[in-house]
């Protein structure tokens, strides 16, 4: 009995420094006024009340409020403008107790050139360097959103996770071929982002397919997916993520046959109701951030399937929704 | 035996009706007038007050103020200020919550609109706020 109660509290206590580790405190960043170069002002403010937004909903940074702090910063002579190198934000920053300062510019040329720099307030140093380009103001949103995608996948350094919901579809080759043809269905995906390292992820999926049979023996097979894969996060370009992932699970298969028919052949090998496989397989999710909460995405998956020396492979195609917490 | 008494006691006190209004009020949030570089005044003070309507609405007015200028009212716990920018025919309305003591975002969005929805996207955000409780709880 006393062996459990430390048990228990060596595992409460296990979960807390896990948690500690794993989950830092977030830094506390201040977003300066953007200045413009050959624009008006109102598109700087737009640029940057946008970014701004943007950058809080990731929830990778506490923001704190620059304004308010305006009036002391008039005393100290640190008015914004003309404040566009980095030691003048640095002293900014250390005024706000920031711990990054988060400059930008918009340039108008033929197209809007918008350009932020994150910088560490303590060293000075420019943390990340972001642009994009817009080609009109309706183009703006895409434009910050890519930029703060960027800045989130660099940052976003804690364990965060994901929850997916997707439709897709199957198809059955190889051995499995034998018994079942095509497969429709659903899935969810919870996936646990940053795990181990950087840009590592652990997914686990569960959903339901169902798969036409393949011979008039078999009506149709459930196929229950239950499955863990671990892969690594890759931001490819502009707002869009790949993440390739190598796992494994089971497939629990429930098998309606056609009694009629069954009787009639007689002679399908797969004789039992339930029957459970090992698989393994190959996903790549291929992302599109539409805010930084929500993305859609595109997943082609190859899972092979062992049953009694015997594989079965089934191809597959899923779309959906993501949501990031 | 003692705990247990002093738990239930605190469980007792808590969801009691009046204590539990008197903790919520303490959460005031102040709006600020929206600022903007180039649209006129009547037309922001008009948006801010439709925010605040809609806010009053939804919350009570014990706990929605209208600060009309002048700086941030240091005396509500929660600040709201917002801006209106207009590029070619499109309005962006941005709108921010402040935790006044430690000055952080509570809640910050940036929506865009044309003239005829100017309202109706205010009164949405509106009631954004109102169902972040992260805004209303200290």
């Amino acid at each position: 009995m006393r062996d459990i109660t430390i048990m228990k509290k060596f595992l409460c206590a296990s979960l807390f420094i896990f948690i500690s580790i794993t989950v830092p405190a977030k830094d506390r960043v201040a977003i300066l006024d953007f200045q413009t170069y050959n624009c008006p002002q109102s598109v700087a403010r737009v640029v940057g009340q946008m970014t701004n937004s943007r950058i809080f909903e990731t929830k990778v940074f506490t923001l704190v409020e620059r304004e308010e702090m305006n009036a002391l910063l008039k005393e100290m002579s640190l008015q914004q403008t003309g404040c566009t190198d980095s030691s003048c934000a640095v002293e900014m920053g250390k005024i706000l107790s920031a711990q990054k300062i988060v400059t930008g510019t918009v340039l108008k040329m033929d197209t809007y050139n918008i350009a932020i720099k994150v910088i560490n307030v303590e060293n000075g140093k420019v943390e990340g360097s972001y642009r994009s380009e817009a080609a009109d103001p309706s183009d703006f949103e895409p434009a910050v959103l890519s930029i703060v995608e960027k800045v989130r996948y660099d940052f976003r350094n804690g364990l965060y996770l994901s929850i997916a919901t997707c439709a897709g579809y199957r198809k059955a080759l190889g051995d499995y071929s034998d018994i079942a043809d095509n497969g429709y269905g659903g899935s969810i995906h919870v996936n646990l982002h940053n795990l181990l390292f950087k840009g590592g992820v652990l997914s686990l999926g569960t959903g339901f397919f169902t798969f036409e049979g393949a011979d008039d023996a078999i009506d149709s097979i459930l196929a229950i997916p239950v499955t863990a894969g671990f892969g690594y996060s890759l931001n490819l370009f502009r707002n869009t993520n790949i993440t390739p992932l190598l796992g494994g699970g089971i497939h629990v298969n429930l098998m309606n046959h056609d009694p009629d028919n069954a009787d009639q052949y007689g002679n399908y090998e797969y004789t039992r109701e339930v029957f459970v496989d090992p698989v393994m397989f190959l996903r790549c999710d291929v992302e599109m951030t539409i805010t930084p909460l929500v993305q859609l995405f595109l997943s082609p998956s190859y899972t092979v399937m062992f049953e009694k020396g015997k594989t079965g492979q089934i191809p597959g195609l899923d779309a959906g929704i993501r949501f990031t917490f | 035996m003692y705990r247990c008494i002093n738990v239930l006691i605190m469980l007792i006190i808590a969801t009691y009706p009046a204590n539990a209004e008197k903790n919520t009020a303490v959460v005031r949030l102040s709006i600020n007038t929206f600022t903007s570089v180039d649209i006129d005044a009547a037309l922001i003070e008009k948006l801010t007050s439709v925010l605040y309507r809609e806010l009053v609405v939804l919350r009570g007015d014990e706990y929605v103020l209208y600060r009309k200028k002048g700086g941030l009212d240091k005396s509500a716990n929660r600040q709201l200020a917002g801006s209106v920018e207009k590029i070619d025919s499109v309005y962006y309305i941005t709108v921010k919550v402040l935790d006044g003591e430690r000055g952080e975002h509570l809640f910050n969005r940036t929506c865009t609109a044309d003239r005829d929805n100017l309202e109706k996207t205010l009164k949405r955000i509106a009631k954004d706020i109102h169902r972040v409780n992260r805004i209303w709880k200290r």
